[in-house]
């Protein structure tokens, strides 16, 4: 590298003050830029305008709400009025809003579990036994991955309907943990396929039974891939609006609730402010657990990539 | 030790007591392939006990049918006395040293081996008792509370040994234990393991492809081919008095030469022709029955002296065998010559240092050998392998 300070030691920094060298790293990455030749430098400018035009595509339409959502016209478009909280004063007062909000919690506080219990449970059926129709077994529990969440939620409709079951949370739930707990199954069974086989064996040589091994050794190699399931889980079903929709009958939640709002021009600023709201709080919350995770496996000496990318 | 000098078919010693391990006409197969043919075999108590051979050869498939992950087609397993073949792994008084370690990576060395401990329901005081005696044994103790990737192959190796041996179990099984370690480090572990073997007398079955390693460490050896086993026996019988050819190969460096069996006139020695027409005796015969008209010859490269003229034709003590050097190998410790012999075998003298002059590619020697060292055995040697010594 083409240090402006001049004489370097080599591979090894003498310097003692580390925020210059960074600094001196920055500078020679600039002046990199400019002796590049003009096919790179097109290049490197392509890579830059490629990467932002992504980010803005990803996260441009929330920052756009979010920025209205303190906007004091009611019309969602420039110039933009006076800058203002009243549609967080509303919102506060928008009790359907709460209440859907309260039944979105629930479902997906009872739902994350049963999800994790069901995924444990299968992925480990899957990859550690082999028995009739695993394959098939497999194929089955991975399906509703794939399904089109529309035809997952009119088919749950026609379903509960067919039953007699009065649609409510509960078969909201239902449905839930039908499309979450599959990709539970995938998350832990990569991680678990990736397990040295024979640790399941040392276990059970050591006069351990399948359920203690499950317990002592298993469960606890997958806690991390376990906490990350459930951020997922979470999040899937607190934000779930099309299976919600057919499934929910009468009652409402989150996604529903500003679903018909939306319906109600009036509202619109009422609805961004809440959503913003709800936004923010799940990625506090997410980027939380993923910390927490990270601090947990740096203690161990493990690579939170690993979690979710089999690397 | 006293080792028995006329063994039995299969090399047991006789019955003295309730076997730690036996197991009589084992059989595993897989779909159409038989791994496992009919073995017996029988582990006395405090005895180090090897199955070597080829990978492929079952012996691994063996192992695991001893500690309960594989159940035996057929046959009849014993642990103790006791009909053990159909307990699963976790009821079984045997416990099994992976390859890999297989080390829990969550838990401490002290958790890894109070596991089994715990899950017999000892009490907290014995749990805390027997995991220190076992980590002071393999010399792990101070690194008690460790994580098991804070420490090195030999440790990790010598934790999962501590996990085995703290469940006492009436045998511990070892796959291949020492082969993730490299040579030097596994020299050092070798010794290591037989002391401590002798120190608990818990009885082993180690699992190893590596003839040298299996001589090393065991009392008593079995020599397993396709699933079989060719022989049972303490390590200088086996290398001394290979049962069959297949054992005399795999075993050290061989020499093996096809004979014609003259007569069985003068037992218990045999008289040979070599194939260059020279009639010898032999020492020590396997299988060889009156009928026998073809077998082959066992002569270990390090038995064989070289000499400048032939040997006196009286010396009825010496076998011998004319050739000429085709190339001198330097291998540090012992210097290697190779040798084409009249009538087609070839052969290897390994030797300190040879007192012949000028040794050199080309030169006519004498190979020769005390006929008490050269050995016998019933098989002939198949068209591809002729070319004498293997490693």
């Amino acid at each position: 590298m083409n240090s402006p300070r001049g004489s370097g030691s080599g591979l090894v920094s003498d310097s003692t003050n580390p925020a210059a060298d960074r600094q001196a790293m920055r500078q020679s990455d600039r002046s990199i830029f400019w002796t590049m030749s003009r096919r790179r430098r097109a290049a490197a400018l392509v890579r830059t305008a490629f990467l932002v035009a992504m980010a803005l595509l990803l996260f441009g339409p929330i920052i756009v709400l979010a920025v209205f959502s303190f906007n004091d016209s009611i019309v969602i478009g420039f110039p933009f009025g006076q800058p203002t909280l009243e549609w967080y004063r509303q919102a506060m007062a928008e009790t359907p809003a709460w209440d859907s909000l309260r039944a979105s919690l629930q479902v997906a506080v009872i739902v994350t579990p049963v999800c994790l219990l069901l995924g444990l449970l299968s992925a480990f059926a899957l990859s550690r036994f082999r028995f009739r129709f695993r394959g098939t077994a497999s194929g089955f529990i991975l399906l509703p991955l794939v399904i089109p969440w529309l035809l997952i939620g009119v088919s749950g409709l026609i379903f509960f309907s067919l039953l007699n079951v009065r649609l409510s949370l509960w078969t909201v739930g239902v449905m839930h943990v039908v499309i979450a707990f599959p990709l539970v199954t995938a998350l832990l069974s990569a991680q678990l396929v990736r397990l040295d086989p024979h640790i399941h064996e040392a276990s059970l040589d050591l006069g351990a039974t399948e359920t203690e091994t499950l317990r002592h050794v298993i469960v606890p190699l997958l806690l991390p891939t376990i906490g990350a399931s459930a951020v997922f889980v979470f999040s899937w079903s607190f934000n779930n609006f099309i299976v919600s929709f057919f499934t929910a009958g009468f009652d409402n939640t989150f996604p529903i609730w500003v679903f018909s709002s939306l319906r109600r021009a009036r509202d619109l600023p009422v609805v961004n402010a809440l959503a913003t709201l709800v936004s923010v709080i799940q990625i506090l919350l997410i980027v939380g657990v993923w910390q927490l995770l990270k601090i947990r496996m740096d203690r161990r000496g493990q690579d939170i990539r690993d979690v979710v990318a089999g690397a | 030790m006293s080792r028995i000098k006329s063994p039995s078919p299969t090399g047991d010693p006789p019955p003295r007591r309730t076997s730690a391990l036996e197991l009589v006409g084992i059989t595993k197969r897989f779909g159409d392939v038989t791994a496992v043919d009919r073995i017996s075999l029988r582990v006395e108590p405090g005895e180090f006990f090897s199955l070597l051979g080829p990978s492929g050869c079952g012996k691994s498939t063996t192992l695991r049918m001893i500690a309960g992950f594989e159940e035996p087609t057929s046959g009849r397993l014993l642990l103790n006395g006791q009909e053990g073949s159909r307990l699963p792994p976790f009821k079984r008084s045997t416990n099994l040293v992976f390859q890999s370690y297989a080390l829990f990576p969550h838990m401490t060395v002290r958790d890894n081996v109070a596991y089994g401990p715990r899950r017999s329901r000892l009490s907290r005081n014995e749990v805390t008792a027997r995991v220190e005696e076992a980590l002071r044994t393999v010399k792990m103790w101070e690194f008690a509370d460790r994580l098991p990737r804070a420490l090195s192959g030999g440790q990790r190796q010598r934790v999962a040994l501590a996990r085995g041996l703290v469940n006492r179990p009436a045998v511990l099984l070892l796959d291949e234990p020492l082969g993730a370690l490299d040579l030097k480090l596994r020299r050092e572990m070798q010794i290591e393991l037989k002391e401590i073997q002798r120190q608990v007398g818990i009885s082993f079955v180690y699992v190893t492809h590596d003839q040298e390693e299996a001589l090393t460490l065991s009392d008593r050896i079995a020599v397993m081919n396709r699933g079989r086993i060719e022989q049972i026996a303490p390590p200088e019988e086996i290398f001394n008095r290979p049962a069959t050819r297949f054992c005399a190969d795999f075993i050290g460096e061989a020499n093996l030469v096809p004979v014609e069996v003259n007569s069985r006139s003068d037992a218990p020695r045999v008289n040979v022709t070599l194939p260059d027409g020279t009639r010898v005796m032999v020492g020590t015969t396997s299988g060889i029955t009156s009928d026998t008209r073809r077998a082959t010859l066992v002569l270990r490269p390090s038995r064989i002296s070289l000499a400048g003229s032939a040997p006196d034709p009286a010396d009825t003590t010496t076998g011998g065998f004319r050739g000429r050097v085709r190339r001198v190998i330097f291998q540090g410790s012992v210097v290697r010559v190779d040798l084409d012999c009249d009538g087609g075998p070839h052969l290897s003298a390994a030797a300190a240092g040879f007192d012949i002059p000028d040794l050199e590619p080309g030169r006519e020697v004498w190979a020769t050998w005390r006929i008490e060292q050269s050995h016998l055995v019933g098989e002939t040697i198949s068209p591809s392998d002729t070319t004498g010594t293997t490693a």
